[in-house]
């Protein structure tokens, strides 16, 4: 889901007296395209974190006579929880069930970021594992494990994920996640066995296995730290990928379990007659897209940050 | 070479085994596949037919078995042999494909070359930010962005419609389907071309006075072309399967979409066949791309990894 | 280096060469002028075999291309089809006997005999072909022909060429409603042993006696179907028809005004915009399908006894107030745009047996409050929040959704749970969750498709009791009415059993009865008047295209 060839993205780190991380902060400065990214990635975790102080109404309450309502509508409408008359205003109008888009938007960014993250850190355990297990230890296990990765990597990954939430029961944020972080780690794995397999030969290591230190204590202490750069930049990639995987599930009518809003979801329920309403499809989408554009960019700045050599 | 070939495609034979396996386990996990094939209110009885009928009371290795042989049979819901439902799913999502790749390379060099010709100019600006926002658009929003702009408002195209052998009914989805294409090109053209622009060879041709676009297109192109090839025939897999979305939201009967209805059906055998063929050909187009870039750069040489 | 470049280039003209020349430019199936009837499918049908038809999609091609020896005219009555007269029950044999008519061919110019119909309905007996062959089980030698131990079924005789008599093993008083479903039309042997030989299924190469003839089937795109000119009413006055897939229903709509099609559906949330503008196109038929919310009521324990569920089994005030608490009307008029009538009854109107003596459950949010308390839940304090299963569907969650609101207004907490069509039957069938919304459609048109298998204790769980609704008395009543070959004395003796199981036990939360409303092109003739409840959606399905004819 994923866009697999940026999150391959090899990096090499320079190891300078000032701490590469530090360098790297600094070189993130200067590109102000990562530095908005950043702002507007700020700004929606504090939406999705205070969604009720923001959002003008709750994501499930229904108007009865303002269905489909276009953008900037306002007027009397009925509160269909306790059928009392009351004065409203739809920025972004309202659903088929009369639900006010906006604070559905709102609401909406707290499903996409978390799902978003959560199936990022799936993908990284699993990928970090099975790449740092497989480049270390090399042989048998190796191949066995760089075939499996193959395999997963050769499925349709929007098709695997589907039938992956065909499994179980209901579908709900849990299984979004789970597909989409049980897909996604294939890049990972193979990103950080290249980078083991360079790591690997390098003098400290050989001093360090010399001085009979266990593989577990190599693996954790010397080659992950060697190998946190990219994994970082692949992440953040990720989450791009991810956000926009849980959104195509969504719309595949796969998403998080009404009433609660995920812009995926929004979309999809849009389909049946957004040619008509067109402002049930397009604000969600918009959102989508400005998410998923604020971590890519930022992904690139914090990847030509923290690869000197792809700096121009 | 031979010898090249014949590694490959003995490497690609677990994961073909593999895919099938999964299929396997994930289909055995989903649940009963019966009660879409029988009417609402059926008996016991009938359910029961149903399932001798399908093989479905055979023991798991036997229907396993079926599979790995690669006997797909008939599917459950159509009363059509798999072959053929895949078949004529995958003539229209190979269409797409091909027609988003076409579309993607032009697109894409043309704008990484015009990017690379006058590097941070506003034409060069104005494609990153294309670039960058083709790659965050969902592919179902943008297909139905167009839709809503060309179909609905300006009436330029038509409406959605399984007519995956006009060319009007195909504009959307296929550049829908190759925008995310397009985008890696122009920005992996640019890259590449200038990384090569500041090579010796062609530093000299430009101190001799040969002109920028000729270098840029005489020179420094050539050599950029290796790795842009590998990218679009990683790509062309990725079209193949990545359709899902596309023909969802363009309502065209492609492999993708076919296989998704499939799993809400639980149509088994279908399933299986379209991940299969899926598999088979991202084995095909990987090997190929392989071939190509071995022919391509005489530098790489084959025997191992 | 320029070796590169052509390879690239030479692949790419390749592809865009594959691309231009697989672009078909799909020739006109019939000629300028010809009468071409023009109806959008939503989905391809998955069969045109008629022992296989479970579905709408199917049925609606299938009715065009076979009949029945029996057809329901527009009032559900069973009328002659393939006979020329009624068959009169003959008591003492207790079988029908079927004159044929002698002027029906099928489409490969073969007239038609009884022993066609023999082999139809055997066909119809083949447990592995058949997807409907309860429609036959009370024909004596059925269940053996079923089982596979006997070669042919003993009851159904060929008397003479144009004489066909069934033997039943009882009483049985739908017998005839039930053959007058497609599957069992009448289809000539050849044609299944030709498909054979070709190895291709006999729905890839229908053949059978109706107004038209399969010309082309091009999967996922369209259906030709061609006038069968030896049709036994007189040939169709159209030439043939063209059935086109358009799944987007936005799509099927503008082309319908466009005038590509004669006939389609309305799109969720356009109808009050369609009545306004073209009032003059839009037609209404009842359909025969009640929606409910549907609550968990008893389960069995292992030993097999049947135990009420706390505490929707148990307490019968909570379910009235649930009841009350519903506001159907605002299902039906704003999310259903008027596709829905507020159910008052189980059997929907236009059903024989329907009774508008039997008064529902009005909605009455104070009335809801108070049985709520009375239940011993005031404002729905100590009660448990249930999870109300539904089939991922846009209309049917946006009533979900109301429901939700409705409930949560008394107090009342449910939480929605979506699945997928197959996974909600599963789970229903298997692991009955406490409320879920389902709706049934007649299989046939008959009161006891509805009340006997919907409510007797036999029925429960899968056949059709997902309710696990449990009332000997009810059982009584429909195990009366089974053998009650007088349909009036059988009706009330439904009846009865209907009032007691919505008004007393108050078994189901009724919703709504779907009512179908379709855009129909003026220059279409002959189809508006024959529109009956069997008619779901916008395919047509029981409408007779032989006497359907286009300006």
């Amino acid at each position: 889901m994923s866009d697999a060839p940026r999150a391959e993205a090899t990096v090499a780190l320079a190891a300078e007296p000032a701490g590469p991380w530090r360098l790297a902060w600094r070189r993130l400065r200067r590109n102000r395209a990562a530095l908005f990214a950043l702002g507007v990635l700020t700004i929606l975790t504090v939406i999705a974190l205070g969604a009720p102080l923001w959002a003008p109404y709750d994501y499930a309450r229904q108007f009865q006579g303002a269905e489909r309502v276009p953008p900037g509508w306002s007027g009397e409408v009925r509160d269909a929880a306790n059928g009392d008359m009351r004065a409203s205003r739809h920025w972004l109008g309202t659903d088929d069930n009369g639900r006010d888009t906006l604070s559905r938007i709102v609401y909406g960014a707290r499903v996409s970021l978390l799902v978003g993250i959560l199936a990022t850190l799936v993908s990284l355990v699993l990928g970090v594992a099975v790449g740092l297990v497989a480049g270390f230890h090399g042989g048998w296990l190796d191949a066995a494990l760089m075939r499996v990765t193959d395999t997963v990597y050769a499925f349709p990954s929007v098709l695997l994920a589907v039938a992956i939430t065909a499994v179980f029961d209901r579908p709900s944020l849990w299984v979004v996640f789970l597909a989409l972080g049980l897909v996604g780690w294939t890049g990972i794995a193979r990103l950080v066995r290249s980078q083991v397999l360079t790591v690997k030969t390098l003098d400290y290591i050989t001093a360090a296995r010399a001085m009979g230190a266990g593989s577990a204590r190599i693996l954790v202490r010397h080659v992950l730290p060697n190998c946190l750069g990219p994994i970082v930049v692949a992440g953040t990639l990720a989450l791009g990928g991810n956000i926009l995987g849980e959104a195509g599930l969504s719309f595949l009518g796969l998403g998080v379990q009404e009433p609660y809003p995920s812009w995926g979801g929004m979309l999809a329920n849009a389909r049946q007659n957004y040619q008509y309403y067109w402002w049930l499809a397009v604000f969600p989408g918009a959102a989508i897209v400005i998410t998923v554009l604020a971590f890519n960019l930022f992904g690139d700045g914090l990847r030509d940050a923290l690869d000197p050599r792809a700096r121009r | 070479m031979a010898t090249f070939i014949f590694r490959r495609l003995l490497q690609a034979v677990p994961v073909v085994l593999g895919i099938v396996l999964i299929c396997f386990v994930l289909l055995k996990a989903s649940g009963d596949p019966t009660h879409m094939l029988v009417r609402q209110g059926a008996s016991a009885e009938e359910r029961l037919m149903v399932r001798e009928r399908l093989g479905l009371n055979k023991p798991w290795y036997s229907q396993l078995g079926r599979y790995l042989m690669l006997d797909l049979g008939r599917s459950y819901r159509q009363e059509r042999p798999v072959l053929d439902i895949v078949l004529d799913g995958a003539a229209v999502t190979a269409r797409l494909a091909l027609g988003a790749m076409i579309v993607a390379v032009a697109l894409g060099l043309l704008s990484g070359i015009f990017s690379a010709y006058r590097p941070h100019s506003p034409i060069d600006y104005a494609c990153a930010a294309g670039a960058s926002i083709g790659i965050s658009v969902p592919a179902f929003f943008l297909a139905m962005l167009l839709i809503l702009i060309f179909s609905v408002k300006l009436q330029w195209l038509p409406l959605p419609a399984p007519e995956a052998g006009k060319l009007a009914y195909l504009v959307i989805p296929v550049l829908t389907l190759g925008m995310l294409s397009t985008a890696l090109i122009a920005r992996l053209t640019r890259g590449c071309l200038l990384e090569e622009m500041t090579q010796d060879y062609v530093r000299t041709g430009r101190a001799k006075g040969l002109q920028d676009l000729k270098a840029l297109t005489g020179h420094a192109f050539p050599n950029a072309l290796v790795p842009i090839t590998t990218v679009i025939g990683n790509n062309l897999a990725g079209l193949l399967t990545g359709a899902v979305l596309t023909e969802t939201a363009c309502a065209l009967p492609g492999l993708g979409r076919m296989i998704f209805e499939a799993i809400s059906q639980r149509d088994h055998p279908v399933i299986m066949g379209g991940c299969l063929f899926f598999a088979l050909i991202f084995v095909a187009v990987n090997l190929g791309v392989d071939i190509l870039y071995a022919l391509l750069d005489p530098r790489i040489r084959y025997g191992h990894e | 280096m320029n070796r590169i470049a052509i390879i690239l280039v030479v692949l790419v003209a390749a592809a865009a060469l594959f691309f231009v020349t697989t672009l078909g430019n799909t020739k006109d199936d019939f000629e300028a002028g010809a009468k071409v009837f023009r109806i959008p499918l939503d989905n391809d049908p998955k069969t045109l075999d008629p022992i296989k038809v479970t579905d709408v999609d199917s049925d609606g091609m299938c009715q065009k291309l076979y009949n029945t020896l029996i057809r329901l005219d527009k009032d559900l009555r069973p009328q002659p089809e393939l006979c020329t007269e009624m068959p009169v029950w003959d008591a003492t044999e207790k079988s029908f006997t079927f004159k044929l008519r002698t002027d029906v061919r099928f489409h490969n110019g073969r007239p038609m005999t009884a022993r066609d119909v023999k082999y139809s309905w055997e066909r119809l007996l083949d447990a592995n072909e058949s997807a409907r062959p309860v429609i036959l089980k009370s024909v004596v030698g059925a269940q053996e022909l079923l089982e596979r131990k006997a070669e042919k079924c003993a009851g159904l005789e060929i008397v003479d060429e144009h004489t066909f008599k069934v033997r039943l093993l009882k009483e049985d008083p739908i017998f005839l409603i039930q053959i007058s479903m497609v599957n069992a039309a009448v289809i000539p042997e050849e044609a299944v042993l030709e498909a054979q030989a070709a190895h291709k299924t006999f729905s890839a190469q229908p053949v059978g006696t109706g107004p038209f003839k399969l010309s082309r089937w091009d999967y996922g795109r369209r259906i030709v179907l061609r006038r069968h000119e030896t049709y036994f009413k007189g040939a169709p006055k159209i030439d043939g028809m063209i059935c086109e897939l358009v799944p987007e229903p936005q799509t099927r709509l503008e082309k319908f005004m466009k005038g590509e099609f004669h006939v389609s559906d309305i799109p969720f949330g356009r109808l009050k915009v369609l009545e306004q503008e073209h009032p003059e196109l839009i037609q209404t038929n009842s359909s025969l399908r009640t929606n409910y919310l549907g609550l968990l009521l008893n389960r069995k324990t292992d030993d097999g006894t049947i135990v009420p569920v706390e505490p929707l089994g148990t307490n019968l005030k909570l379910r009235q107030a649930i009841n009350h608490a519903v506001n159907r009307q605002y299902i039906c008029e704003t999310i259903l745009e008027g596709q829905g009538i507020p159910a008052q009854s189980v059997l929907p109107p236009g059903l024989a047996g329907h009774d508008p003596e039997i008064k529902g459950w009005s909605y009455d949010v104070e009335k809801a409050k108070a049985l709520l308390a009375e239940a011993g839940y005031p404002e729905g304090k100590g009660l448990k929040e249930f999870d109300f299963y539904y089939r991922k569907d846009p209309d049917i969650e946006q009533t979900a959704l109301a429901i939700q609101n409705n409930l949560g207004a008394i107090g009342v907490k449910v939480n929605l749970r979506s699945l997928e069509w197959n996974a909600f039957l599963e789970k229903v069938y298997k692991d009955p969750p406490e409320m879920f919304f389902l709706g049934w459609v007649a299989d046939y048109p008959d009161a006891e498709n509805f009340i006997d298998w919907l409510f007797h204790t036999s029925q429960w769980g899968e056949p059709g009791n997902e309710t696990r609704y449990h009332n000997p008395e009810v059982d009584k009543l429909l195990e009366e009415a089974r053998t009650t070959m007088d349909s009036n004395a059988r009706l009330k003796l439904l009846n009865r059993a209907e009032k007691i199981i919505v008004e007393q036990d108050v078994g189901w939360v009724l919703l709504y009865w779907k009512v179908n409303k379709i855009l129909l092109s003026k220059s279409a003739k002959g189809v508006a008047e024959q529109l009956c409840p069997l008619d779901v959606g916008h395919g047509l399905n029981h409408v007779d295209f032989s006497k359907v004819d286009l300006e």
